[in-house]
């Protein structure tokens, strides 16, 4: 496994691709210091900016993105505390299903994720959010049922070329929805403009169309509510999370700011809904990343990051987490937990985090 | 004066200082933790302010014969300043006969005023023991180390749990009482009224609330440079309420941190800085109200936040921030001299300095 590992990571094509940044802010390549612990967070290396971790129900395996140049779909046992390569190429097309694709991608990137309960206990469908070679959602299936997990690729839906997509869910009846952060010529959400929106794939006639008034300053991390009725979307550009019901989305049913991070990411672990992201007002990188744009500043400059938990009928945060700017570690997108132990993804590093969930027990 | 300040530099390798008693908070090694370096030994240094220009920081010691202090900046000492020199000014402030105690007298928040002389302030400190009272002091800081001489006191009603003093230049002086009429700490955590502004002038010499200031948890107080309006920290509504000193009937301005439990604010040059802990501390298990709540540890240590407040836009600039940990907590006051941030604490036996963050520091950046 180790030799295909190195053979993919050779052969791999360079890419190019965003994460928060918005267009024309050149995305860094991967990131890779020391693999040391380093300011209480220790880490599981050998990702290719892993900006999104999904755990497989009920097991120790995280599934993580790769959206580096050498990325992919990659397994972290989180008792070995080791990485691997998870998608290797098998198939197992569904081209009634997902038309757009015969094969998959010889080489890709993914980026956002989604895991979705399968017809079968122990069985998903990962949903992937795929740049390269083109703009698609890469669905495949995992097995969770065996000592192993198993992944198989099953189709694609291709997304416009100009979609800059960043996360996907998926509702039981498959249906896909997208959550664009910047599409055309609409890319700057640090500034407050309205850049992406919510678009929904309808497995029956196959077509993408937009959930009108989901449009909004940057639409990052999304999920959905147990009960598949809302929506949850995290919004860059004006560190809220928006819900909606699906049922009409013409406006948000409900609204909430964060008091001092940027969102990226949002997902269910377990019984808890948690987002994940960066310091706001960040003062080793000189302030706010609209700051730091007007300024043609460092983007990349590692911030400070927060992991909180949302009560979506409350709408009150509990902060679970958070933390300085390190130089081991950086781009902070998403949180999940695991027992006690809190995991954090990276959209710029070779890396996922974790540490002990923090708590009075601790002091 | 120097070689006091080399010997208790020395002796604070070992956690402590010449003739101070054993400080009430616990004591941890006086070694850098978490990107922060101490002076140690001082008695909960709640506030601190830089003299001037100078390279010394005057504080207030808040625990028992915590007395007022002088850290030297640059060679990272202090040590205790001598209250016990007076020069009365009976006829500006006949409440106290002489300066209480030494042994006894300890100074929670503090102001510093300048006078027409240069180098030559007046200080003004909240006194709880021996008993509620503003001391004042002129400081001198016209050669070489500055020295304190006793000028009066204001006493204060016992029931007053002050928190924060300032002073006009005509000698008005502006008490942020924190809680009144038996009211606790825990009032305020749960968002109830408990304090309010009170003035007392050389005229008068009564103490009388200005109508409007009364808050969950007055905190620290600042004045504008004009003098034409204050500002007031509140624990309860982690907010600074500015009020016109002409009506105070409702602030003209909030700035809310929301994130931060604001203790403190000062100018630190023509910085307004205030400073404060998490509101949410997960390694404390929550809010200080959910720990109140639940009948929780309310010294448990927080993380810490210091932010820049434009009064006049009522706009936050998040200057420096740190996790919780064992080695510093209860920090209440931020001051900037050149590029070192220094913090106070009002539960060490320690202050604290560490680099000014920005992109010189910056981490990993590309």
């Amino acid at each position: 496994m180790k030799m295909l590992f190195t053979a993919i990571l050779l052969a791999a094509l360079p890419l190019a691709v965003f994460a928060q940044a918005p267009a024309g802010v050149p995305h860094p390549s991967t990131e890779k210091p020391s693999c040391a612990p380093s300011m209480g967070l220790h880490f599981v290396c050998g990702l290719d900016e892993p900006e999104d971790l999904i755990q497989i129900p009920g097991s120790k395996w995280l599934v993580a993105s790769g959206m580096g140049e050498n990325g992919g779909v990659f397994l972290v046992d989180t008792q070995a505390k080791t990485a691997r390569r998870f998608f290797t190429g098998t198939a197992k097309s569904d081209t009634a299903m997902y038309p757009d694709c015969a094969a998959p991608p010889a080489h890709f990137n993914t980026h956002g994720l989604a895991l979705r309960p399968g017809s079968a206990a122990g069985t998903y469908r990962l949903y992937a959010v795929t740049h390269l070679p083109f703009e698609s959602i890469q669905v495949f299936a995992v097995d969770g049922r065996g000592a192993q997990p198993a992944i198989a690729w099953t189709g694609c839906v291709k997304l416009p070329a100009d979609f800059r997509t960043n996360a996907v869910t998926a509702t039981r009846d498959g249906a896909i929805l997208v959550n664009v952060q910047m599409h055309g010529a609409h890319t700057d959400f640090i500034s407050g403009n309205i850049t992406g929106g919510v678009w929904r794939w309808n497995p029956k006639d196959r077509t993408l169309k937009l959930l009108p008034g989901t449009e909004l300053a940057g639409n990052n991390g999304i999920e959905l509510s147990k009960d598949e009725k809302e929506l949850y979307i995290a919004v860059s550009g004006t560190q809220t999370v928006a819900i909606y019901s699906l049922a009409n989305t013409a406006k948000p049913a409900r609204t909430i700011k964060t008091p001092w991070y940027n969102l990226d990411n949002i997902h269910w672990s377990g019984d808890r809904l948690i987002a994940a992201g960066m310091m706001f007002d960040e003062p080793a990188c000189g302030g706010t990343r609209k700051e730091i744009q007007d300024a043609h500043g460092n983007m990349n400059c590692h911030r400070g990051w927060v992991a909180a938990q949302l009560d979506p009928v409350a709408m009150r945060w509990k902060i679970l987490a958070y933390g300085e700017p390190n130089p081991s570690f950086g781009g902070i997108a998403t949180a999940l937990v695991m027992g006690d132990t809190l995991w954090l993804s990276s959209f710029q590093m070779d890396r996922a985090a974790y540490r002990s969930l923090p708590g009075p027990q601790t002091k | 004066m120097k070689r006091y300040f080399a010997i208790a530099a020395l002796a604070l390798v070992a956690g402590f200082a010449p003739g101070q008693a054993q400080p009430s908070a616990p004591v941890s090694a006086c070694a850098p933790a978490m990107g922060l370096n101490f002076v140690c030994g001082m008695k909960r240094p709640e506030d601190l302010l830089q003299i001037g220009s100078s390279k010394y920081i005057v504080f207030g010691g808040s625990a028992a014969s915590g007395g007022v202090g002088l850290i030297d900046s640059q060679a990272m000492a202090w040590r205790q300043l001598d209250i016990s020199r007076m020069q009365p000014d009976y006829k500006l402030y006949p409440d106290c006969p002489a300066v209480p105690d030494p042994k006894v007298l300890n100074a929670h928040g503090i102001a510093l005023r300048p006078t027409g002389m240069a180098g030559l302030y007046k200080l003004y400190t909240v006194t709880h023991a021996p008993f509620e009272s503003i001391q004042i002091f002129a400081l001198d800081a016209r050669g070489g180390e500055p020295s304190l001489t006793w000028t009066g006191c204001v006493k204060l009603p016992s029931d007053f749990r002050t928190n924060g003093v300032t002073a006009t230049s005509d000698g008005t002086i502006i008490a942020n009482v924190q809680m009144r009429n038996g009211a606790t700490q825990a009032d305020y955590m749960v968002g109830k009224i408990t304090g309010g502004v009170y003035e007392w002038t050389p005229a008068g010499k009564t103490w009388h609330l200005l109508p409007g200031t009364e808050l969950a948890g007055n905190n620290g107080i600042e004045i504008s440079r004009d003098e034409k309006e204050i500002y007031v920290a509140v624990s309860g509504t982690q907010s600074v309420e500015i009020y016109s000193r002409a009506d105070t009937s409702r602030p003209v301005r909030r700035a809310l941190a929301g994130w931060f439990n604001i203790d403190n604010i000062h100018w630190s040059g023509d910085r307004l800085l205030t400073a404060g802990v998490i509101q949410d501390e997960p390694a404390c298990g929550g809010t200080r109200k959910e720990i109140v709540e639940r009948g929780g540890d309310l010294n448990c240590h927080r993380g810490w936040v210091v932010a820049e407040l434009d009064p006049a836009t009522a706009k936050w600039r998040v200057l420096a921030y740190g996790p919780a940990i064992p080695d510093f907590g209860g920090v209440s006051t931020a001051q900037v001299i050149g590029n070192t941030l220094w913090l106070s604490s009002n539960q060490m036996d320690r202050v604290a300095w560490l680099p000014l963050p920005g992109l010189s520091q910056s981490a990993g950046g590309k």
